[in-house]
């Protein structure tokens, strides 16, 4: 059994650079990432021929490079994770193994913000993110008529790189609801922090505007439509109109939230994000969740961005080399000055894009009752009105009643969308009513691996 | 935080399977009566359970138990017909038999033994089964194992069906169903007892406690010390598969929906509901060994759970002070049909009858004086 000073789960911004920084102060450090290669979602691709800026690849190939004198594994999967850190990986080639690490550092960025819009099931709807990765990973663009329709900077940034790819998408329909007029002030402040970001999104929206896409604004009532096979989407345009456009691949986006699977089967203690309009687990300021030992660091921890992610790691493997005595305070505290204060400055942006792109489509309150909530089960929000209406207390009820949240995914699709229609038909704070338990194993994994798994695995601390 | 009293003939605190089958009952029996449940919160065993509507093996250390849990399994069928009726929920019974496996040949021995004594002082019948003969029950099963006892009155349901039925019968009527509703405190009043829960104040003329591990502390109010404790539970269940099984198992069954449910662990570790890998490892390990198909399936989730457990397994059937019942057991789902039926039939009556006498606490008082003069 692998018993490493730090074990990393996830090798993205975060992880990479924690990674780096662990290593150079001496720790040992494990680092495991479930994709064939490293780099997270935002510097997916720089260890191959994938897309994207040139200077992102550049600070991409210098994160890998710190990182190289970890011991790294790609294809490995953390299915299990215990309070004491120690984690039980599979991987497709071989079997179950177990590493029990000092500290664990959960780094495990962000994903999609479910979006259960009537239609959402149908084969040819996927995420933006999903596309993108596909694209930047291996070059690959959809064919076909593709349409992408919802809200968040993302969404305008594939349809950039679809255009410099040659695919122009066939019509945006951005849902963005027009900007209402709370001090902008301020929030220029908060952007004003970052102009880099914001300068890095104008020109996105020039290139754009240039290409000459049809651009459909302040759209509602999204409905994908089409027999056994998404072949259009409805909505209501900003003037109100009816609108149905064609589409051979609908590409949805509503945002990004944390992945925050292995922080929610441990049990860490969760604060709700209004800005954000999501779970964050409760991290100190050096990333250590409310279980000591444990941390967690990037996106996962709230959507911060790959550069604060960057931070976020370093802070961690700062704090972890102290506690495992190999930097005092005071040598903890230099060498986090310059982290600290640029995690500060990229933290002061995001309230910018907070309040630029709310969820919209994504808002399961008041979703149609024929909406599914929940895919790999197919419950519908009109279920889990029943559900409640029959005494579904909370979520873990809900999910034994109705099976939302039961499936393979774990809940990874619905259990936002379940406790937004439990607070909305309770008239109870979300934050209150929380997400149902996430049980091992994380992703479904053949019983012959576990049942064969030959492990003398007893925890260390 | 509202304060303002409510009223009830019976407040059944515990909105588990054992709670919601006796409110369900005493409603059923025109009776007005309010469930209090805890949410979310709850230990909430029924949600854990393995859905067996169980017969063989009941009753093997304390004899009454063995007729009580038949006339349980009887009492199904309507039970649940009735369920459906009342909310459209089908709770999936299917009562064709069931197997409880043995490896070694000394353990179907010993196992035969048990059920053959049981046949004799209560009418059980069973079979035993080589592994050739399991195979027409339950396709793909290993010839790797001495083999199996078979009671045809042993079956399954989907417990998470069976509580939500329960629950949404009990919520037609206005009120009933009170959710959210942890018991802070219970005192007996001049006609009965006041309820203190985290939101209102309530009188009930009496009261059921029904709360799982919950009564200890329920049953403490009233100057009760109940000799029950937990004991764990895993269980795994599988990615869907073609339906195949016509019976269930004691550690492998197929849910109707094609899951498989691999379970059979027995852990005494107090009030941890955490899942271990090594036990997670030991039940993949047994269900492949019988089944060996199962190696390739996948697993999609483990959960624990806590079995309320009396010394002897049995349930409880007590009035523990004047108005104030107790009803507790391991068996929620095998024993739902007779809570609804027998047990709130009592209730209703307003005195436990001779049949409930075996199931009192003062069978496990006789033992212990036992034990300690055995030790003088």
């Amino acid at each position: 059994m692998q018993t490493p000073d730090l074990l990393i789960v996830g090798g993205g911004a975060a992880g990479l650079s924690a990674a780096g920084v662990g290593r150079k102060l001496g720790l040992s450090v494990e680092l495991i990432d479930e994709r064939p290669a490293l780099g997270g979602n935002y510097y997916a691709g720089v260890g191959g021929g994938g897309l994207g800026s040139k200077s992102d690849r550049q600070h991409g190939s210098q994160l890998l490079t710190g990182a190289a004198r970890a011991s790294l594994s790609e294809g490995a999967f953390a299915w299990r994770v215990e309070r004491n850190g120690r984690t039980f990986v599979v991987t497709d080639s071989s079997g179950v193994g177990v590493i029990a690490p000092k500290r664990l550092l959960i780094a495990t960025g962000a994903m999609e913000r479910p979006v259960p819009i009537p239609g959402s099931t149908l084969p040819g709807v996927m995420y933006a993110g999903a596309a993108q990765l596909v694209l930047k990973t291996s070059a690959m663009v959809p064919a076909g008529r593709c349409v992408l329709v919802g809200s968040g900077p993302l969404l305008l940034l594939l349809a950039t790189q679809l255009v410099a790819a040659g695919a122009s998408p066939a019509a945006i329909i951005e849902t963005t609801p027009a900007r209402s007029a709370v001090s902008l002030a301020t929030l220029l402040r908060s952007a004003s922090s970052a102009p880099d970001l914001l300068l890095r999104g104008l020109a996105m929206m020039i290139r754009l505007k240039l290409a000459r896409i049809p651009w459909h604004h302040h759209a509602t009532n999204i409905g994908v439509l089409g027999e056994g096979r998404a072949d259009r989407v409805e909505f209501i345009d900003g003037h109100g109109r009816g609108q149905s456009v064609a589409a051979d691949l609908v590409l949805v986006h509503d945002g990004i939230v944390p992945n925050d699977h292995v922080t929610r089967q441990l049990g860490c203690a969760e604060i709700w994000h209004e800005g954000q309009h999501s779970f964050h687990p409760q991290v100190d300021g050096w990333g250590e969740t409310s279980i000591s030992g444990i941390f967690a660091a990037g996106d996962c921890t709230g959507i911060w961005g790959a550069k604060a992610a960057e931070m976020a790691g370093q802070l961690a493997a700062l704090q972890i080399a102290h506690q495992l005595g190999r930097i005092d305070q005071t040598e903890r505290d230099r060498r986090a000055r310059h982290p600290l204060k640029r995690l500060e400055r990229q933290r002061r942006f995001r309230p910018f894009l907070e309040h630029s792109f709310p969820p919209t489509m994504s808002q399961a309150a008041t979703a149609k009752a024929d909406t599914i909530v929940c895919r790999c089960e197919n419950v519908t929000a009109g279920e889990i009105r029943l559900a409640v209406a029959q005494g579904a207390t909370g979520p873990d009820q809900l999910k034994s009643f109705t099976r939302c949240g039961m499936g393979p995914c774990q809940g990874r699709g619905c259990s936002l969308a379940a406790a937004e229609i439990i607070s909305h038909e309770l008239g109870t704070a979300i934050a209150s009513v929380g997400r149902h338990d996430i049980r091992a194993p994380l992703k479904p994994i053949p019983l012959g691996k576990i049942a064969t798994a030959a492990l003398e695995a007893e925890p260390t601390r | 935080m509202s304060t303002h009293a409510a009223n009830a003939e019976f407040a059944v605190i515990g909105g588990g399977l054992v709670g919601a089958a006796i409110a369900y009952g005493l409603l059923r029996k025109g009776r007005q009566a309010i469930l209090l449940d805890e949410g979310d919160a709850a230990f909430r065993a029924s949600r854990g359970n393995f859905g067996l509507v169980w017969v063989q093996g009941k009753g093997d250390k304390l004899a009454d138990y063995a007729p009580w849990a038949r006339q349980g399994a009887a009492l199904w069928p309507r039970f649940a017909r009735d369920l459906t009726a009342a909310t459209g929920v089908d709770v999936e019974l299917e009562q064709n038999g069931g197997f409880v496996f043995c490896l070694t040949e000394e353990a179907l021995n010993a196992r035969a033994a048990t059920l053959e004594r049981l046949r004799l002082s209560s009418g059980l019948d069973y079979d035993v089964m080589t592994p050739a003969r399991i195979a027409r029950y339950m396709p793909g099963v290993s010839s790797s194992f001495a083999g199996a006892t078979f009671a045809q009155e042993d079956g399954h349901a989907n417990p998470l069906k069976l509580l939500r039925a329960l629950q949404a019968a009990i919520s037609l009527h206005d009120g009933a169903l009170r959710r959210g509703q942890r018991v802070a405190h219970i005192e007996p009043t001049a006609s009965g007892y006041r309820i203190q829960t985290s939101t209102v104040a309530l009188k009930a003329d009496r009261i059921v406690l029904a709360a799982g591990l919950g009564n200890l502390q329920l049953a403490a109010h009233l100057g009760v010390d109940l000799p029950i404790k937990p004991m764990r539970g895993q269980i795994l269940v599988t990615e869907r598969c073609e339906p195949m099984m016509a019976v269930p198992s004691e550690n492998v069954r197929q849910t109707r929906d094609g899951t498989f449910l691999l379970g059979g662990s027995w852990e005494d570790v107090g009030y941890d509901t955490s899942t271990t890998f090594e036990v997670t490892r030991d039940i993949a390990a047994l269900a492949i060994r019988y089944f060996p198909f199962l190696e390739s399936v996948r697993l999609v989730r483990s959960w624990a759970a806590l079995r309320i457990l009396a010394p002897d397994n049995a349930p409880i059937y007590d009035e523990i002070a004047p108005g104030a019942y107790v009803v507790t057991c391991h068996s929620g789902v095998s024993l739902a049909a007779i809570h609804a039926e027998q047990v709130a039939g009592w209730l209703a009556n307003g005195s436990l009858p001779a049949v409930a006498a075996p199931f009192s606490l003062s069978r496990f008082r006789v033992n212990r004086s036992t034990m300690e003069s055995a030790r003088v």
